[in-house]
């Protein structure tokens, strides 16, 4: 067999006539070609609208899908938000209110121990005459007076 | 394969005279092989060579490779140019008026008489195979192409390619034993 393989690869060297492979090559080349009809559909039509298919189906699904839960989050940002500046307010006047009546405590405080501590030496003689000036004599009741002001005294 | 074949076969689609040029040097002397040793006569196998080349270039843009090698694109065309000349008339010549052997052995080295006879044997039994047995010696063994390429050529499985060749060489080696 190899020696049969060994003749049949001397016919390789069977080869065209020269002249006949240039006059035919010339005439090949020179020959018009068949320009192909315009189509519609090009070779790379189908792939590219299965491309663009592919593309409209996901914009499509995200639109549908995804953008409703982005809207739904930012809606739900802004409610959190405001309810966050409505709590803060609420936190802001009750921290003043707090303060406030610590304040007025701290001060009713203040001024029970003085009143209590120091007795009527605090009270200022100019303020008692001036309060006594002006005091109505008229007064329909002055026993009443009499007995608030010892109250306030002592 | 020829080296830049893929570059060249795309220059060619666009119009690209000078590619097919190129393409058509490289592969004008297996095909026309192909085609001397299926007609065996060698002013039909020009034509028939002149013709497959000429369909090549002028459906050049239709050529896609798909995974067949151009050369498989070629023998193609070249077995339906060969199935038409078929058609269209009887051949003109026996397998036996064939070969003047010392017009077609153009090799130098091939001076001694006795090989140019067992030359003409050999093609002339070849001549007496089937078609497709003829197309599977003269890939396999005369262009030595693969088993792949043969199958790609000719539109069948590798393993019908190993059987068909088998089968041809049998039968080649009994009708030379018969000639001698």
């Amino acid at each position: 067999m190899d020696q049969l393989v060994k003749k049949l690869r001397m016919l390789k060297s069977v080869s065209p006539d020269a002249d006949f492979a240039f006059s035919s090559r010339m005439s090949v080349l020179s020959s018009s070609r068949t320009t192909p009809s315009i189509r519609l559909v090009t070779p790379g039509f189908w792939t590219g609208f299965a491309v663009m298919a592919a593309s409209v189906i996901v914009v499509v699904f995200l639109s549908n899908i995804r953008t409703p839960n982005v809207a739904r989050s930012i809606s739900d940002i802004a409610s959190i938000d405001a309810d966050v500046a409505i709590f803060e307010e609420d936190i802001d006047i009750t921290l003043k209110e707090i303060r406030s009546y610590g304040d007025s405590a701290k001060k009713t405080s203040v001024a029970l121990y003085e009143a209590s501590s120091n007795g009527p030496s605090h009270i200022n003689s100019a303020l008692i005459k001036k309060e006594f000036d002006t005091l109505d004599m008229e007064l329909p009741d002055p026993e009443e007076a009499n007995r608030l002001l010892e109250q306030a005294i002592f | 394969m020829l080296e830049d074949e893929r570059n060249l076969i795309t220059e060619a689609k666009g119009g690209e005279a000078e590619a097919f040029g190129r393409l058509y040097d490289y592969y004008l002397p297996m095909i026309y092989r192909f085609i001397l040793l299926k007609v065996g006569h060698r002013e039909e196998a020009e034509d028939l060579t002149h013709q497959v080349f000429l369909k090549a270039w002028q459906n050049m843009s239709g050529y896609s490779e798909k995974g067949f090698p151009f050369s498989s694109w070629l023998y193609r065309i070249a077995k339906n140019s060969i199935i038409d000349h078929y058609r269209r008339a009887k051949p003109s010549t026996n397998i036996d008026d064939l070969v003047n052997i010392e017009e077609l052995i153009s090799r130098p080295d091939i001076g001694k008489i006795d090989e140019k006879e067992e030359l003409a044997k050999i093609m002339k039994s070849i001549g007496k195979l089937k078609e497709t047995e003829k197309d599977v010696i003269i890939m396999r063994f005369v262009e030595d192409l693969s088993v792949k390429e043969v199958s790609d050529a000719l539109n069948k499985s590798e393993g019908a390619v190993k059987v068909i060749q088998h089968r041809a060489i049998k039968k080649l080696q009994e009708l030379l034993q018969k000639d001698n």
